[in-house]
């Protein structure tokens, strides 16, 4: 009981740390200029909260930026000004969207024009094409780490893909208007020296991977070079970009702790398919087809609780998984020799932060929790009892075979979000 | 006079977490916050004052103590401490949250900082600036609230 007691305040004290998130220097020295006539907590209550990244990097802002903070506190201005302030390169970091997209920016540069006897298209190539002209596009995608299958000259769905991330890393163009095909004029372009750098650069004889939630772009770098670049499918979203909350019938033939069920049981469940940003590594894999209550996955990799890498048959161009990160499985069956047990993942998620800004809460996965509205059985042998055993005489409304199962109220003894547990494989 | 700036920016670093979240534990998120900013402008304002204390943040509690209840005088002991909203209330066992807005403030915050935020005695009792002995029969009477709450809650 006491245990149970200890897990739940401290589930207590996270949503307090949440809900009260750390004071920035700015909402101490800031204030003090405006609050000479006033009752201090009066002002107080008046100031508008700080952004989230904000707050977040209060302590490296507060240190990093402190003398600049003063100054504009003294000039009396600091509220206004906070966020264009760009004295270091440190202070500003993600603080605002704005330095966020001149990162991206700098990512991939194409240098400019040395080499090579160009070719040029006779046509517009796409999905159902065969010819040399694919043959050499295919060619050139594989040299830049772009794996669009075989080099066969035939445009299928892998090279498709392949396409569909060069456009939206290389060219920028926007997720939803990737057209997987190849026009003269990209095909010039692709056949220029291209550099795709890192993001965050970790080193020779280090392997990491990047992962670009709104772009669906996801790159394995060994050394800092770009090894393999992949189209991907993330959490599903809503028109807003929040992640889309899902509720479905998932079956579980493990218990919590991994032992096999005499047999399977059918719960319902809902989660946010989402695919939060932040710093993680890989923690462990699977060889082959991984059947998990979500679905079946190939070669995943797992990196943040229940969160993989892994192949899968449907890899469209909207983000459209449980949370994890679809891969085409062509690339699935290589992309696990790339990376080991421990390697970085950095994800860039929706909401256009940098990996560094997330909380730890905010890095956690959303965990499965029943479903509210579930009206059905929590098990297989609860629902099988025939009407027909039921003596009409002792249940007044013989219709209620089926059992109801509550609300979460009633059933919720653990806290969902403090038992890592029990989210095995968010598919 | 003007603080060092990052002699005062050590300080908000060093005593900011656990001075914020001793106010949030007695006073709830939003009261607990705006009353550990006030603790902290006065430290600003006052700083050579401040800086010289023996037990700063003891007294930095005592001064959003008094901030809080200036600023919202005694309708907090029946504030929920957690308030629920529609997207968030499943990470917190709502009976839980029920009992411990039966504990007293004191209490409250005790076994908040040492069972919830893994502070020792020690340290709570510097943030609360009581007597560690205090902190003690404050955690296990609010313990035992707890206990009783949720075991009459289980027959049910």
């Amino acid at each position: 009981m006491s245990h149970e007691i200890d897990e739940l305040l401290a589930a207590i004290s996270a949503r307090l740390d949440q809900d009260a998130p750390p004071i920035t220097l700015d909402e101490i020295t800031g204030d003090h200029s405006v609050s000479v006539s006033t009752p201090t907590v009066i002002q107080l209550r008046t100031l508008s909260p700080a952004s989230p990244s904000a707050r977040h990097f209060a302590v490296r802002r507060l240190l990093v930026a402190a003398a600049a903070v003063l100054l504009v506190a003294v000039a009396g201005v600091a509220l206004a000004t906070r966020s264009d302030t760009p004295s270091t390169p440190g202070a500003n970091v993600g603080s605002s969207v704005a330095a966020a997209s001149t990162v991206v920016a700098s990512t991939t540069t194409v240098a400019p024009t040395t080499t090579v006897q160009k070719t040029s298209l006779a046509e517009t190539i796409g999905k159902g094409v065969i010819s040399d002209d694919v043959k050499a596009v295919q060619q050139r995608l594989t040299e830049l780490g772009f794996v669009p299958g075989p080099v066969d000259g035939v445009f299928g769905s892998t090279t498709q893909q392949a396409v569909w991330a060069y456009e939206k890393l290389v060219l920028k163009t926007p997720r939803a208007d990737a057209t997987g095909r190849v026009t003269d004029e990209m095909w010039q372009g692709m056949q220029e020296p291209v550099t795709i750098a890192p993001r965050r650069p970790t080193g020779s004889g280090t392997t990491h991977m990047e992962i670009y939630v709104p772009e669906q772009v996801a790159i394995v770098f060994i050394d800092d070079v770009a090894k393999l670049i992949a189209h991907i499918s993330t959490g599903e979203q809503n028109p807003d970009g929040t992640p889309k909350n899902w509720c479905e019938t998932l079956n579980y033939d493990t218990g919590p702790n991994g032992e096999a069920l005499a047999e399977p049981v059918l719960k319902q469940e809902c989660a946010d398919a989402k695919t939060p940003g932040g710093i993680f590594k890989f923690t462990h894999r699977y060889e082959g087809k991984r059947v998990g209550p979500l679905g079946g996955m190939m070669n995943p990799v797992y990196f943040n609780y229940g969160i993989a890498v892994h192949g899968a048959d449907n890899v469209p161009l909207a983000p459209a998984s449980h949370g994890c990160v679809r891969l085409n499985q062509t690339i699935a069956k290589i992309f696990p020799s790339l990376v080991k047990t421990g390697d970085a993942v950095y994800v860039w998620a929706q909401d256009g932060k940098e990996p560094e800004d997330y909380t730890k809460r905010e890095s956690l996965p959303s965990f499965n929790y029943a479903d509210p509205n579930a009206t059905t059985t929590t098990s297989t042998t609860t629902t099988s009892v025939p009407p027909t055993t039921v003596p009409a005489t002792t249940t007044p409304t013989p219709t209620t075979a089926v059992v109801t199962v509550a609300p979460p109220a009633a059933t919720s003894t653990t806290p969902v979000t403090t038992i890592p547990e029990t989210t095995t494989s968010t598919g | 006079m003007r603080p060092e700036d990052s002699d005062f920016a050590d300080f908000v670093a060093e005593v900011e977490p656990r001075l914020r979240r001793a106010l949030v534990a007695t006073h709830g998120a939003t009261v607990g916050r705006e009353s550990a900013c006030a603790a902290l402008v006065w430290a600003w304002e006052n700083w050579e004052r401040a800086r010289a204390l023996d037990n700063p943040i003891g007294y930095l509690y005592r001064v959003g103590q008094t901030a809080a209840s200036r600023d919202r005088p005694r309708d907090l002991a029946t504030g929920r401490l957690v308030m629920p909203t529609t997207a968030d209330e499943r990470d917190v066992e709502p009976r839980l949250a029920g009992g411990l807005e039966g504990v007293s403030q004191q209490q409250r915050a005790a076994v908040l900082l040492v069972h919830g935020y893994g502070y020792s005695l020690r340290e709570a009792a510097a943030v609360l600036d009581i007597a560690t002995a205090t902190v003690r029969m404050h955690i296990d009477r609010a313990l035992a609230r707890l206990r009783s709450h949720l075991e009459v809650e289980d027959v049910s």
